[in-house]
């Protein structure tokens, strides 16, 4: 029978020798319950910190009045960002609703400046181009009158006193009211740019759109190769219309549209031309 | 036992090194003792790493009574306890179905057994009832008192002793009548 103290020091030496890499995984395996843990901690802990933060009444107030500050900030920075983005097709939907425009235009030819009033009905084909149109020269009384219905135009010179018609559409507002410019633009993104701001005659927000018109140079004068269209952001219509000579936006514009206003009320004879009494009419061939 | 209250204190206030440091002062000593409870490697890694990682995730509500060696001692005991419950449980429904379960013994036990005196007796420790090897293991492994013991186990301290007597004397019984073989 061997004795109790010699069993006790014999069980003392069993000792248990793990492998590395046993001891390995398992240092591993603790080391990474231990970074998760304190991970955890330190997510748990941002409110407590907090809490503590806004047990301080100086914090608490210093707290509130940079909560305030970046409210407003973020008002004006979000009602800014909120601007919203213009885009062609918004002009093109927007002016299915329109009917009838009125213009204010200032011409410059041959050094001489004309301003010159015009109305415009969309015509039964559903566009301005050859539609009813008026044209009044404010420095002349140039009038010139183009009735869809009757299918004639005609010119009323008030210094010559005569009246010449054409038994056809001879003139027009031009194209630019009618979807197809606008997506003829849509097409020419690449030589457009767009500048948002305020405009300064009005005060509205307004995107304005510079057009380098791809044409070349060897074109009259009268076309237009370079263009300024400004746009209210609000109605996505254009408010006013620059047009230059040349590719460059530079010097004086030869056609300014400084006022454009959208479906006016017009009667139903208001592109009737009544022929004065004095005048002398001039029928023109019709071809 | 200053150290190890240090130690903790250390890692409550987020140093990672004193963890660290518990860590490697008690990996080998809790082995050891859940590889002598358990007779089972692979079984005793499992526990001490799962203790580790309790003590981990309880250290902020931790508060060291006694020894932090008895601490990790009494729980690697309670951790190889409920799992020597649940695989006898195991055992003992696979028997009923009659299924062949695998052992949760996976290979030979490391212990550093380098005489044949102390193989038998690793082999005669498996063959004591569990609450005499743990009261043999944890007194003379894991250093507690036979008071220690007595509330782990839940019965008195005189109880832990007689276990522990008991035990010694099976043992002695088994390794003699091995003798006399």
């Amino acid at each position: 029978m061997r004795p109790a103290e010699n069993i006790e020091k014999l069980i003392k030496k069993l000792r248990f020798k793990p492998s590395a890499q046993a001891r390995q995984r398992m240092l591993t395996n603790v080391m990474q319950a231990l970074d998760n843990h304190e991970k955890q901690k330190s997510a748990d802990l941002q409110p407590n910190i907090w809490r503590i933060v806004m047990k301080t009444k100086i914090i608490k107030f210093t707290v509130a009045a940079v909560i305030i500050i970046a409210m407003v900030l973020s008002i004006i920075l979000l009602d800014k960002s909120v601007t919203p983005a213009y885009g062609i097709e918004q002009t093109i939907e927007a002016f299915k609703k329109v009917n009838a425009v009125y213009v204010e235009q200032i011409f410059r030819e041959k050094g001489i400046l004309l301003n010159i009033k015009m109305w415009a009905r969309r015509g039964s084909h559903g566009k301005f181009f050859f539609g009813d149109f008026r044209r009044e020269s404010g420095n002349n009384g140039d009038t010139t009158v183009v009735n869809e219905s009757e299918n004639r135009t005609y010119f009323y010179n008030p210094s010559a006193k005569t009246v010449r018609i054409y038994e056809r559409l001879n003139v027009t507002i031009g194209n630019f009211l009618d979807e197809d410019y606008f997506l003829h633009l849509q097409q020419e993104m690449e030589n457009v740019e767009l500048e948002y701001g305020k405009d300064k005659i009005t005060g509205k927000e307004v995107v304005i759109l510079k057009y380098k018109v791809p044409i070349p140079s060897e074109y009259d004068k009268s076309v237009s190769k370079s263009e300024v269209i400004t746009f209210d952001l609000e109605t996505k219509l254009p408010i006013r219309w620059t047009s230059w000579d040349n590719s460059d936006f530079k010097g004086e514009p030869y056609s300014e549209w400084t006022l454009i206003e959208y479906n006016p009320k017009l009667s139903e004879d208001f592109f009737k031309f009544e022929i004065p009494e004095d005048a002398n009419v001039i029928k023109e061939p019709s071809k | 036992m200053l150290e190890d209250r240090f130690l903790i204190w250390r890692f409550k206030h987020g140093r990672t090194d004193a963890f660290r440091r518990i860590y490697e002062k008690y990996e080998g000593f809790l082995l050891t003792l859940a590889a002598n409870l358990l007779g089972d490697a692979g079984a005793a890694e499992d526990v001490v790493q799962d203790v580790f990682i309790s003590f981990v995730q309880s250290a902020e509500n931790f508060n060291l009574r006694g020894s932090l060696k008895a601490y990790l001692a009494t729980c690697v005991a309670n951790r190889a306890r409920d799992r020597l419950r649940k695989e006898k449980r195991r055992q003992t429904v696979a028997v009923n179905e009659a299924e062949q379960i695998a052992s949760h013994t996976d290979g030979p036990l490391q212990l550093v057994i380098n005489s044949e005196e102390l193989l038998r007796l690793s082999n005669a420790l498996i063959i004591l009832p569990y609450q005499q090897l743990e009261t043999i293991v944890l007194h003379l492994h894991g250093g507690l008192k036979f008071r220690q013991i007595g509330q782990l186990q839940n019965v008195s301290t005189k109880t832990a002793q007689s276990r522990y007597r008991y035990g010694l004397d099976k043992l002695r019984s088994i390794l003699d009548g091995e003798v006399k073989k």
